[in-house]
């Protein structure tokens, strides 16, 4: 079989991703396993170890491997890892693997829900910012994203709780299940990702607007909303796309704090008590997954970008560039100059 | 273009103070009318400045408010911020207690107040640890490029392939609760932004013809690096300084929430905002103001890192 | 090499349209692209057109056009627009931009706009076509498209004007077109504004694809990286004239091609706007152009038309005195060449440069590309080597391999004493004696330096001048040397000129009292006055410092005006050599010979065909030439 450029472009980006997954597991290992703390204690439950026997210390040592130098506990680590074993939780035993992807469906859930709501919320403020002749509702719609970046979280979601189930009493603050269970924590963690959003896409949106080829297209009687849906809006989809991985981060981070505030079971909850217990093993697996997840993400976007962006193509050559040659300034440059 | 514009991008060098009074007194092509920056003093100065960016006035002055809260607290507030007035307790805002009372009667305000200190003293250690950090890793690696260029960037993808949160996590995990702890933390989490802009700076000055010509007027290597490449690459690593400081506030103020920071009778903000949950139907103004502080600061800063940022633009 | 070639497959109608007088070229064979120039040579103008529906018959104006440079007077005026006037916002208050401008344009005339940059020239196009942006503050006196009022008219009036009335040709820069999208798609979506229906659409995109020299069956699916800079232009005209406009407004159209490319786009602007009569609209810092093209000239300056008339009159007999500056320090192709006091014995000794067989290859492989193959260079003292050829010509790599910033495959020689084999590693010894000044002195000067700080930095490099006072005093003198006042030495370089700029790299060059000069396009960013006077100052320097100089440009004029012998290189080779006169006077090889008929200004009268066409004959084998070989040019060895 001939080795097209994209599968080497494929092997190359897996291999890149494999490595990046092991440096993540080794550099959680490194910073779990090796600073201060010590696991027996927290294993048999606190501080007051004076009360565990002797052979139920060394029990728990050799249960974890704790007793063997720290290369082999490596080793075996690592060679658990690649058979999925990341080991069992020090709080509740039981396997890593199984309690994440027990929790997994519900942040699915929030995070598939806040994404749609980000996406559509955002890229309709940056639409309608850039495609309005009105300054006040362009400036408002440009200041929005600030907002959004700038406010806590977690206050967010309080607020809503506070005017939602408190005031207004529209939903319970608590056992609300399904549909009415998901608004409110959807639209927190929506907030800052649609800030997110609608910032890169309406400064895309702008530069894009700014390109010579607006011009060659209003020339040729395009109008405006149209030169907007068809032209710019497909050039700056493209800077959307390379924060995709940055925007998955921000969905995992954002779920630790939205899933602890609506008391939600999921992997951010997970996470959260995982480190408020210090279950190192449970910490090290969410992190390795979350990484996992970061790389699928961009191993998506990486093949996804040749396909919107046809001069990323491996197959196509690049023209002829030339070099700089006295260019002819445009009309605003002349006015400058 | 402005004055300011053109003063701050004064090369540092010995001759800097003499180019400048030359500047100044030489007709320049660029006339800056002289009674518009002689005028009326400094009064005169915020107001045309409140007049052409108001945002920017209002975020500067929020900042120098939390600020002198973090340095002088006792000068904003007589009310002690750990031990309550038991019989005052969960009172709505009012004269006597601008953001009213907690559930053990201490005064939301004074608590507020006493508070930036630990808040923005954790967010500025995260900072200057991840702005030290994050820049030498970024110079070096785009300086000796190659092998070390290599490890440096994979490392650098490794630390932004886990979410920041979690990142931060973990370290706690391993290093315990804490103000500094969380610092830590926070920092190893904005390394990459820092790293990565650094980088590129260096490279892009790096390959300027500028650079070339000073090769080529017999310029050895580290004198390039010193007076031609670093002045230009630090200018937005600083821009970005200014943009992490708000995130840091934020990802500082969330651990706090989440219960890894101080412990509870310490007036860290987020921690604030935590304490607040139980009375989410009683006492609005537990949750909301303090969140309200928070969010405040962080959009001033950002204010202002923006106008560094197009600042640097100008130039 | 996977190289595009330019499929020209006329359409029927485009050859009925373009009869008489235009070049239609025929290719069946894909990779074995014979282009032909199928021209006539008849001068009889084309007063009738047997033209597809879509293509305008009223043509009406081109006899007297032709005849009469000027507007023709009974003809309907395409484009009325009086006493303009543009003012944009700013800080410091209103910046005017354009005062009092009247431009009137007839069908079927063609009309140069000529200025330099800051002119105001590209404004008044912009405001022609409504497509100024709504910051700016527009009045004008009149303001008609075809007899249409377009004074105030919002986007709703204009919306069936652009396009269909008044056609654009921006310049290309690489980002004329959306690079996200097939070329086709972005012709037809035009077209389906225009009220094409969905088939219709696609004959009509197939027709104006084949009008403008691009292959209809393959081109329409490419996207804009995959054509070469010319192909990009031609779509762009393609957009233009897609509408069927009676005005075609072109911005500089061709200012970012190679001088062989700007021709072809040129004459085939010129031949489409002809075969519809329209009117075209061309804006232009180049008077040659302007000569070639114009049936009309204005001239602008600072924002006002400071003469304007019949292309002959204000070439031939220019009133005003900054149109006078302008034609003078224009260089021309059959200009003297600039007075130099040099004697011929002075000449004589060791070569400065004697190098012989360079090779660069960059690349390995299936992928290796010759950047330069087997050049020889010699330069006597004190005399000056001009070196022309198009963008991938290796002329820039030619120049760096002789001073040692890339190493050469195989080559033998010396440079200034210097063994060609050592040149990499004494590239500091080197660089003292041979500098390098770059094309863009806005980039090679660090921003943050003072000009004083830039031109001592050789002294401190290589340690001389050794003290503040001293190394003063050496600044003090080379701003003196290159003619800029001693004030200027703390100012930073943004304070400067473009002109002034370059003066202060070449003051840095001088520094170190060097005995080469290597100038690498050294005036090609400059407005054309500001060129004239660089040149003058690097005469004069190589006679008062008895400098060496290798000059570097794709202009042929001014290195015909500054070399006293000239290389012409292409895809990394030599094709002609010797002395700058009869190189460029009597070219032997046909790639001279085309780059020499490509330069604008270098158009006879005799050349002109129909109103404004331009044809050689059938037998003259340069053009035939200068067709493949460009082509080969833009899709070469870069």
């Amino acid at each position: 079989m001939r080795i097209t450029p994209t599968a080497v472009l494929i092997l190359r980006r897996l291999g890149h991703g494999a490595i990046v997954l092991w440096a993540a597991y080794t550099l959680s290992f490194l910073v779990l396993f090796v600073l201060p703390g010590d696991p027996v204690a927290i294993i048999l439950g606190g501080a007051d170890q004076s009360t565990a026997t002797p052979e139920q210390i060394q029990a728990v040592r050799e249960e974890h491997h704790l007793d063997r130098p720290f290369l082999v506990q490596y080793a075996l680590a690592l060679s658990g890892a690649l058979r999925l074993d990341f080991g069992t939780s020090y709080a509740t035993g039981m396997p890593v693997v199984q309690a994440i992807v027990q929790s997994l469906p519900s942040t699915l859930g929030l995070a598939t829900a806040a994404l749609a709501l980000a996406v559509v919320g955002g890229t309709a403020l940056a639409i309608i910012a850039v495609r309005t002749q009105r300054p006040t509702l362009r400036n408002i719609l440009a200041g929005l994203p600030g907002l959004g970046v700038a406010m806590p979280t977690f206050w967010v979601g309080l607020l809503l709780l506070q005017v939602f189930s408190f005031r207004l009493g529209w939903i319970p603050a608590l056992g609300a299940d399904g549909f009415l269970g998901l608004v409110l924590p959807a639209i927190t963690l929506a907030l800052p990702l649609g800030a997110m959003i609608g910032q890169v896409l309406l400064t895309a949106l702008d530069r894009a607007w700014a390109e010579q080829f607006v011009t060659t297209f209003r020339a040729a009687g395009l109008a405006r909303t149209r030169l907007l849906l068809t032209h710019a809006l497909r050039v700056a989809s493209l800077s959307l796309l390379s924060i995709a991985g940055v925007l998955t981060g921000n969905l995992l981070s954002g779920a630790v704090v939205v899933e602890t505030v609506f008391t939600r079971n999921g992997l951010g909850r997970l996470a959260e008590s995982a480190v408020s217990s210090q279950d190192i093993p449970l910490v090290q697996g969410i992190v390795v997954f979350s990484a996992l997840v970061f790389v699928v993400v961009n191993l998506v976007t990486d093949l996804l970008y040749p396909l919107v962006d046809p001069r990323t193509r491996p197959a196509a050559r690049p023209s002829s560039r030339r070099t700089a040659r006295p260019v002819a300034p445009t009309a605003a440059q002349e006015v400058s100059a | 273009m402005s004055t300011s514009v053109r003063t701050s991008t004064t090369p540092t060098t010995t001759s800097a103070t003499a180019s400048v009074t030359a500047r100044t007194t030489t007709p320049s092509i660029l006339p800056v009318p002289a009674d518009r920056r002689t005028r009326n003093g400094i009064a005169g100065t915020v107001l045309r400045a409140f007049r052409r960016a108001p945002g920017l006035v209002l975020a500067a002055v929020v900042l120098t408010i939390v600020i002198a809260w973090a340095l002088v607290p006792d000068l904003f507030t007589e009310q002690d911020p750990l031990m309550g007035e038991p019989a005052d307790r969960l009172q709505a805002p009012s004269t006597a207690h601008l953001l009213g009372t907690d559930h053990l009667g201490r005064d939301v305000l004074s608590r507020v107040v006493h508070g930036a200190a630990a808040s923005l003293g954790t967010t500025a250690i995260a900072v200057l640890i991840a702005f030290g950090a994050g820049t030498l890793l970024g110079v070096v690696s785009g300086f000796l490029g190659r092998g070390v260029d290599a490890v440096v960037m994979r490392l650098i993808d490794v630390l932004q392939s886990i979410p920041g949160l979690l990142l931060s996590m973990s370290v706690v995990v391993a290093l315990g609760f804490g103000s500094v702890n969380i610092a830590l933390a926070v920092a190893l989490a904005s390394i990459p932004a820092f790293a990565r802009v650094a980088r590129g700076e260096v490279l892009r000055w790096r390959s300027t013809l500028f650079v070339e010509a000073a090769r080529l007027s017999g310029i050895r290597t580290p004198e390039i690096i010193g007076r031609h490449v670093l002045p230009h690459a630090v200018a937005p690593v600083f821009a970005l300084a200014a943009l992490e400081f708000g995130s840091a506030i934020l990802a500082v103020s969330a651990l706090s929430f989440l219960g890894y920071g101080a412990p509870p009778p310490q007036p860290e903000w987020g921690l604030l905002v935590s304490e607040g949950r139980d009375f989410l139907a009683s006492a609005w103004w537990l949750t909301t103001l303090p969140g309200l502080v928070i969010a405040g600061v962080v959009l001033s800063v950002n204010r202002i890192a923006r106008s560094i940022g197009s600042g640097r633009r100008l130039s | 090499m996977t190289s595009t070639p330019i499929l020209f497959a006329a359409s029927q109608q485009a050859e009925q349209a373009l009869t008489g007088c235009s070049l239609v070229s025929v290719t069946d064979v894909p990779g074995t692209t014979a282009e032909v120039p199928t021209t006539t040579r008849d001068t009889a103008r084309p007063t009738t057109h047997t033209s597809g529906a879509a293509f305008r018959t009223d043509t009406h104006a081109e006899g007297q056009a032709a005849a009469h440079p000027g507007p023709a007077a009974d003809g309907p005026v395409a484009l009325g627009l009086t006493d303009l006037t543009v003012r944009f916002p700013s800080r410091g208050g209103p910046v005017t931009a354009v005062t009092g401008v009247d431009l009137e344009v007839q069908a079927g005339e063609t009309v140069v706009l000529v200025g330099e940059s800051g002119s105001g020239k590209s404004t008044t196009a912009a405001v022609a076509a409504g497509l100024l942006g709504t910051s700016a503050d527009v009045s004008t006196g009149t303001h008609t498209v075809f007899g249409t009022d377009m004074r105030g008219a919002g986007s709703r009036a204009w919306h069936g004007v652009r396009g269909t009335r008044i056609g654009y040709v921006p310049q290309d820069t690489g980002s004329g077109l959306n690079p996200v999208r097939t070329v086709g798609s972005q012709i037809l979506e035009v077209l389906a504004v225009h009220g094409f229906a969905k088939d219709a659409a696609r004959a009509r995109m197939r027709e104006v694809l084949a009008a403008v020299g691009l292959d209809p069956d393959h081109h329409p699916g490419r996207h804009p990286h995959e054509f070469s800079g010319g192909q990009r232009q031609r779509v762009l005209i393609a957009l233009a004239i897609a509408g069927d406009p009676g005005l075609v407004i072109a911005d500089e159209p061709t200012s970012a091609l190679d001088v062989t490319v700007q021709k072809q786009v040129l004459d085939l602007l010129e031949d489409l706007v002809a075969a519809r009569g329209a009117a075209l609209v061309l804006i232009t810092h180049d008077l040659g152009i302007a000569r070639d093209r114009a049936d009309r000239i204005l001239v602008m300056e600072a924002g006002r038309v400071v003469e304007a008339g019949a292309a002959d009159d204000v070439l031939s007999r220019p009133q005003h005195p900054y149109t006078q500056k302008l034609l003078a320090a224009a260089p021309g192709l059959t200009d003297a060449p600039r007075l130099r006091a040099v004697q011929e014995d002075t000449a004589s000794g060791a070569p400065a440069v004697q190098v012989s067989g360079l090779t660069r290859t960059f690349g390995t492989g299936t992928q290796a590309v010759a950047a330069v193959a087997d050049v020889d260079v010699i330069i006597r003292p004190g005399r000056t080597l001009g070196i022309v050829g198009e963008s991938g010509s290796g002329k820039s790599t030619t120049a760096r391999l002789l001073l040692g910033l890339e190493p050469a495959d195989t080559g033998t020689g010396t440079v200034l004493g210097e063994e060609l084999a050592t040149l990499p590693r004494r590239v500091r010894v080197l660089s003292r004696r041979a500098r390098f000044v770059h094309q863009d002195a806005t980039a090679a000067l660090d921003p943050r330096f003072t000009v004083a700080q830039s031109i001592a930095e050789p002294l401190r490099g290589f340690r001389l001048f050794g003290g503040k006072a001293a190394r003063t005093a050496r600044v003090e003198e080379l701003l003196s040397l290159v003619a800029l006042p001693a004030d200027v030495a703390h100012r930073l370089p943004r304070e400067l000129s473009g002109g002034q700029r370059q003066r202060v790299t070449l003051a840095r060059a001088l520094a170190s009292d060097p005995d080469l000069l290597v100038l690498d396009e050294p005036v090609s960013a400059l407005d054309v006055s500001v060129q004239a006077q660089i040149l003058d100052l690097l005469l004069d320097l190589q006679d008062r410092l008895g400098l060496t100089y290798l000059f570097i440009s794709h202009d042929l004029a001014v290195v015909r005006n500054i070399a006293d012998e000239v290389l012409v290189m292409a895809d990394g080779r030599i094709v002609e050599s010797g002395p700058a006169a009869s190189v460029f006077d009597d070219p032997q090889t046909e790639l001279t010979r085309s780059l020499v008929a490509a330069v604008p200004g270098s158009r006879t009268p005799t050349d002109r065909c129909g109103f404004s066409h331009h044809l050689t004959s059938p037998d003259d084998p340069t053009r035939a030439h200068s067709l493949t070989h460009a082509h080969s040019l833009t899709n070469g060895a870069r």
